[in-house]
């Protein structure tokens, strides 16, 4: 098993103020590594490290490195690794146009399918397919992305994630606004989806991270206290902190 | 010291704040009253649309129409991309440091600055540096100058009314800054833009004191040829026969200043439906 990505001594700062601390951890090639820990744990801000959607953040800094096959991502074209590294938000964030155009306007804007509306058609049923959101919508793809429900949202943005081909999906407490029935369609495209990609999963939920982690990390103000096959974690963590927060007693 | 009870304190504010609405609205409905009584005789087909005769006693007001659109359309030609880009860098891409912060703060205080005093920089830089001479083209660049903060300040406001998320999702997919900008920011600030430059429009049609020196004539026998020629204006024009020509017909000059006001009050209405329409169509 390869690894996908590689973390070398990362360390976040907000300011002066440090939110991670020295991080090594890697990432292997088609698993769920899910990222529990209680909030300021700096769980997001490792994962939005990871396509450098934090240096919009002027107050932002880093040190250390991440590889992403062999390639520091922090001497990439931030608009290339983004393509390669996609990233789904804790809100579903539909952009304000339709379904159809939700899908096909990151795939047009990077060049990645011509301008032929069959080729478009085939893209935006293909992801619509593997987001398992085909059924649902195909009878109105030209209506507002907006109306859909909170669960079919986040759906749709699964699917424009898909639609550009990444490598690596970023899921950031993908289900935290969701009701039980769309959490388990969420989480079973998840399931679905580590044949194809690479998927780092942040989430508040301990439970989920039990059903749908391959491995598990466990993230404590800034630190990684403990990586672990999932079964084992949870079965039989090493750390007591670790025991601690998954059992409920602190956090 | 004596109190009120709650309830009689409650109407009585309730009388003051209704009593001020009212009291803003009088002066309104009074102006548009004496204009309408007085200059509706004068509105004819003619009076719109041919040259004035016996030194503007009688005939039409044609060219100072004319003029006034042909000021006022230049004008907003040139500022509103300017203003757009320069509110577009200042939005989306400037950092916040020293120099933006001046930037801003000058852009704030430029538009506090007297239409007279923009109407002696238009004569001194475009009237004379430039020697673009007293024509429309001098008249809509000073314009164009004094309108610049307005609409910089309105197509800000448009833009920051755009969900920073949706820049957010964008970019997460690989998609570049300015693409992001092309493709989602500007279509949904759109409206606000237009409705920021139509109020524009309507606040320049009225002004005087920035095309006194540089495009306006007392008195023009022809009508606008080229954006070098000086043409008569409504506000200018309006001046002039109510201060400087004997023995005017009362009803020529309400006529022209109901003239002048329907011109703006057009354009405000089509901001307020332009904006209807699109708020209704905004799908966030």
């Amino acid at each position: 098993m390869s690894d996908k990505i590689k973390v070398e001594n990362l360390s976040c700062f907000y300011g002066k103020h440090r939110v991670l601390e020295s991080l090594n951890i890697n990432v292997v090639k088609n698993e769920i590594l899910t990222i529990i820990g209680p909030a300021n744990s700096g769980k997001t801000s490792f994962l939005r490290t990871l396509n450098r959607m934090n240096d919009f953040n002027p107050d932002y800094s880093r040190e250390g490195a991440v590889y992403l096959d062999n390639d520091n991502i922090f001497e990439m074209n931030t608009e290339k690794l983004r393509k390669r590294v996609g990233m789904l938000f804790a809100m579903p964030i539909p952009l304000p146009m339709t379904i159809y155009e939700n899908i096909v306007y990151a795939p047009k804007r990077l060049g990645v399918v011509a301008g032929k509306k069959s080729d478009q058609d085939a893209v935006v049923e293909q992801a619509l397919k593997d987001a398992s959101l085909w059924d649902e919508v195909k009878d109105r793809l030209d209506s507002s992305a907006m109306k859909l429900s909170g669960g079919q949202q986040q759906r749709l943005c699964i699917a424009r994630i898909l639609a550009i081909n990444p490598e690596v999906i970023l899921f950031d407490e993908p289900c935290s606004g969701l009701d039980p029935i769309s959490t388990a369609k969420v989480e079973e495209s998840m399931i679905e989806l580590k044949e194809k990609y690479t998927i780092v999963l942040v989430t508040n939920n301990v439970k989920q991270a039990s059903r749908v982690g391959d491995r598990t990390a466990f993230f404590l103000m800034g630190k990684l206290v403990e990586l672990d096959k999932t079964g084992t974690m949870f079965v039989s963590p090493k750390q007591k902190q670790t025991e601690d927060y998954i059992t409920g007693r602190f956090g | 010291m004596f109190r009120l009870n709650p309830k009689l304190s409650q109407k009585l504010s309730y009388a003051l704040l209704f009593c001020a609405t009212i009291f803003v609205i009088i002066p309104v409905v009074f102006i548009l009253f004496i204009i309408i009584k007085n200059g509706a005789s004068a509105i004819t087909w003619e009076f719109l649309t041919s040259m004035p005769r016996n030194g503007m006693r009688s005939g039409g007001i044609l060219p100072a129409i004319l003029g006034t659109l042909s000021i006022v359309s230049c004008a907003i030609c040139i500022t509103l991309p300017i203003g757009v880009s320069a509110a577009i860098y200042l939005n989306e891409y400037a950092k916040d440091n020293l120099l933006t912060r001046i930037i801003k703060l000058a852009i704030v205080n430029l538009a506090g600055v007297p239409s007279v005093v923009y109407g002696l920089f238009g004569l001194g830089i475009f009237v004379m540096f430039f020697k673009l001479g007293v024509s429309i083209i001098a008249g809509a660049l000073t314009l164009s100058i004094m309108e610049l903060p307005v609409i910089i300040t309105t197509a800000r406001g448009a833009l920051n009314s755009v969900p920073y998320s949706f820049r957010e999702a964008s970019m997460s997919l690989g998609v570049s800054r300015w693409q992001t900008i092309r493709y989602i920011v500007l279509p949904n600030a759109l409206p606000g833009i237009l409705t920021g430059a139509i109020l524009s429009i309507a606040r320049i049609s009225g002004e005087t004191a920035p095309i006194l020196f540089t495009a306006a004539a007392f008195y023009v026998p022809h009508l606008p040829g080229s954006i070098f020629d000086q043409v008569m204006a409504l506000p200018y024009h309006l001046f002039i026969i109510s201060t400087q020509i004997p023995n005017m017909p009362k009803n020529i000059i309400f006529g022209t200043a109901l003239v002048l006001l329907m011109l703006v009050l057009s354009m405000s209405l089509i901001a307020i439906i332009a904006r209807l329409y699109f708020r209704k169509r905004r799908k966030w």
